[in-house]
């Protein structure tokens, strides 16, 4: 196996406090290995923002231990983080309010440089020229502001901006999702691009599994704060394990139209994360619900190479949902 | 004529390009930066256009009516009117532009630092704010001044700090704004330091209000100094301040000399005017999210 690069163990993230408390994160183990796109895929509200913010420190978590490269990164200061920004980035869901208005886009593109490297001006200015053009931004549109450029655009800046430092980590928070669907494509190949050429790890944080498809090499399903399923994108795509992977993939059309969908409907609520769980988290709207499930948190069972989910009936192989 | 199109084109004075936009998109507006600057002129020059000296009795010219010799006219002194209206301008400026300077001094930071950090320090300087805004601002400059004394140094002061919570509160409601789109969340995954990201990318984003804002309050300190005076308090007579001259005006009024109180009062509202036409229009052009519309 190759080298991890981030790792998550046992993540707890409660927001407030007592009975108002919302648990966003309920003991999760995570790994990010070197040169891999991971995707996170949940509902909104599965905590997938959250455990890409917690990664990166930019959230405390209230339990459970984060490391980057090595190190135990869980309770350094930012003042200690902010020197370790330079090996983990991030990108945003909405370029137009991440990006400093006030900033022209050649200052927006050196501002990791000169935060985190000794390049003199003339060589921040060419290493930034240098970026631009690996992120295919003409070099005109340097020195325009961001409220003159598109959301693909913009987009590739903050792409720009997050593999200036060379970093070994980049979460990507739903990057695509804000923008229209001919530009996405463009977005997802240039990420496709640099994996291929660095060995960066990127963590993609997204509700579209079809994008996932296209990007991640392995995918973990989140819902209610845990993970209920992780594993290689093609095994966990084509034969979903955990039953909520199955209702989650059932939902999307097949490509080929003739093709009847076979969807899963789901009954019963969503839980709200202000509850506390006993079991499954799933056990309310799950069709394959036994008592077992209401009882014990489901333990992650291996579900196929490398393939892991938290549902009890894959002991004994009921746990697909018939169509 | 047939040598008619040889002769050059007459040279136009053309505005830049971005200047003509906004002049086309807010006449107003460019009408009171073009009133303001005529001011600013007047104020500069005033030593050189006046035609007497402005605090120069002359016992044969007294409470003379506006005619070619005295253009406005002369006071109970027979000090000639359009030279003090002049010369006031410089004093409405000499007042008015410190203490907005001052108010964006003390509030600007302030607003950054509470809109930011949150928490306690927030709610005891917001609520100290509230505090002070609670009392009439004319009452508690009164009192102030005529407790501490009131010179023009005092009037500045206390001008300025009774202000400084507008710009606080403008400040630290744009930083919230920003706060709640990524900004500042990226601005952090990037490496900054917190004094980068309040100086770098908060403070150049609030300065479009705070600009704004500006003209508009030194409007409302230009008003409230020639109160001061009005009432008596800071500039006495008879030095050529617009309020003190209005006092003196408002006791020829029912006398029928009109002229002393009249004029300084349009120079008043015609500066007032143009501050606040020129706040409107800088809100309207500094907005970095229009440019590419403009």
């Amino acid at each position: 196996m190759t080298r991890v690069v981030a790792e998550l163990a046992g993540l707890d993230m409660r927001f407030g406090e007592g009975a108002g408390a919302v648990h966003a994160l309920d003991k999760v183990d995570l790994l990010v290995h070197e040169g891999e796109v991971l995707g996170l895929v949940g509902e909104s509200g599965s905590g997938k923002s959250t455990l890409g913010r917690c990664l990166l420190r930019l959230l405390q978590p209230t339990g459970g231990r984060v490391a980057l490269d090595g190190d135990d990164i869980t309770d350094w200061p930012e003042r200690r983080l902010r020197k370790l920004r330079a090996r983990m980035s991030m990108v945003f869901q909405d370029p137009w309010s991440a990006l400093n208005p006030r900033m022209s886009i050649r200052r927006l593109i050196e501002e990791p440089l000169k935060l985190h490297t000794q390049l003199g001006r003339a060589a921040r200015r060419t290493e930034a020229e240098r970026l631009a053009e690996r992120v295919h931004l003409a070099a005109a549109q340097l020195d325009r502001t961001p409220a003159e450029l598109s959301g693909g655009q913009l987009q590739r800046v903050c792409i720009a901006r997050a593999i200036a430092t060379r970093p070994s980590l980049i979460v990507l928070d739903e990057p695509t999702s804000s923008l229209d669907l001919s530009v996405r494509a463009g977005i997802l190949d240039l990420l496709g691009e640099l994996r291929a050429e660095t060995a960066v790890s990127m963590v993609f944080i997204t509700h579209d599994l079809a994008t996932l498809r296209l990007i991640a090499d392995r995918v973990a399903v989140l819902y209610l704060g845990r993970v209920l399923e992780e594993g290689p994108t093609e095994a966990v795509m084509d034969r979903p394990a955990h039953p909520y992977t199955q209702a989650l993939l059932s939902a999307h059309l097949p490509a080929d139209p003739r093709e009847r969908p076979k969807r899963i409907r789901l009954e019963g609520e969503i839980p709200s994360p202000l509850d506390r769980i006993t079991g499954c988290p799933f056990q309310t709207r799950c069709p394959l619900v036994e008592k077992q499930c209401r009882i014990g948190r489901p333990p992650l069972l291996s579900a196929g190479p490398g393939q892991t989910a938290a549902c009890v009936r894959l002991i004994d192989g009921s746990n697909r949902i018939a169509a | 004529m047939s040598h008619a199109a040889t002769l050059p084109a007459p040279r136009r004075f053309v505005l830049p390009h971005r200047l003509r936009a906004w002049t086309r998109r807010s006449p107003l507006a460019a009408a009171g930066v073009l009133l303001l600057a005529a001011f600013a002129l007047l104020a500069v020059l005033a030593p050189l256009i006046m035609p007497y000296d402005p605090v120069a009795a002359d016992a044969a010219a007294v409470l003379q009516a506006p005619s070619q010799a005295h253009w406005f006219g002369t006071d109970a002194n027979g000090m000639d009117v359009f030279s003090r209206v002049i010369f006031g301008t410089l004093y409405a400026f000499a007042i008015a532009l410190p203490a907005v300077a001052l108010a964006i001094l003390v509030g600007v930071p302030v607003g950054l630092v509470t809109g930011y950090l949150g928490g306690w320090t927030d709610e005891v300087l917001m609520r100290f704010f509230d505090a002070l805004r609670v009392f009439p601002s004319i009452i508690l400059a009164l009192a102030v001044v005529s407790a501490a004394g009131a010179s023009v140094v005092n009037v500045v002061l206390v001008l300025g700090l009774l202000d400084a919570p507008v710009f606080a509160r403008l400040v630290r409601s744009e930083v919230l704004a920003l706060r709640s789109g990524s900004l500042v969340e990226c601005a952090v995954a990037t490496g900054n330091p917190v004094w980068r990201i309040l100086l770098v990318h908060l403070m150049p984003n609030t300065l479009q209000g705070t600009l704004a804002q500006a003209a508009v309050r030194a409007s409302w300190a230009v008003r409230l100094s020639t109160t001061f005076a009005f009432l008596g308090l800071g500039i006495q007579p008879p030095t050529p301040e617009w309020g003190a001259m209005i006092r003196q005006g408002a006791e020829y009024m029912v006398t029928g000399q009109w002229w002393i109180g009249v004029f300084p009062g349009i120079a008043l509202i015609l500066l007032s005017l143009a501050l606040n036409m020129t706040g409107d229009g800088l809100a309207d052009l500094l907005d970095p999210r229009r440019r590419s519309a403009g």
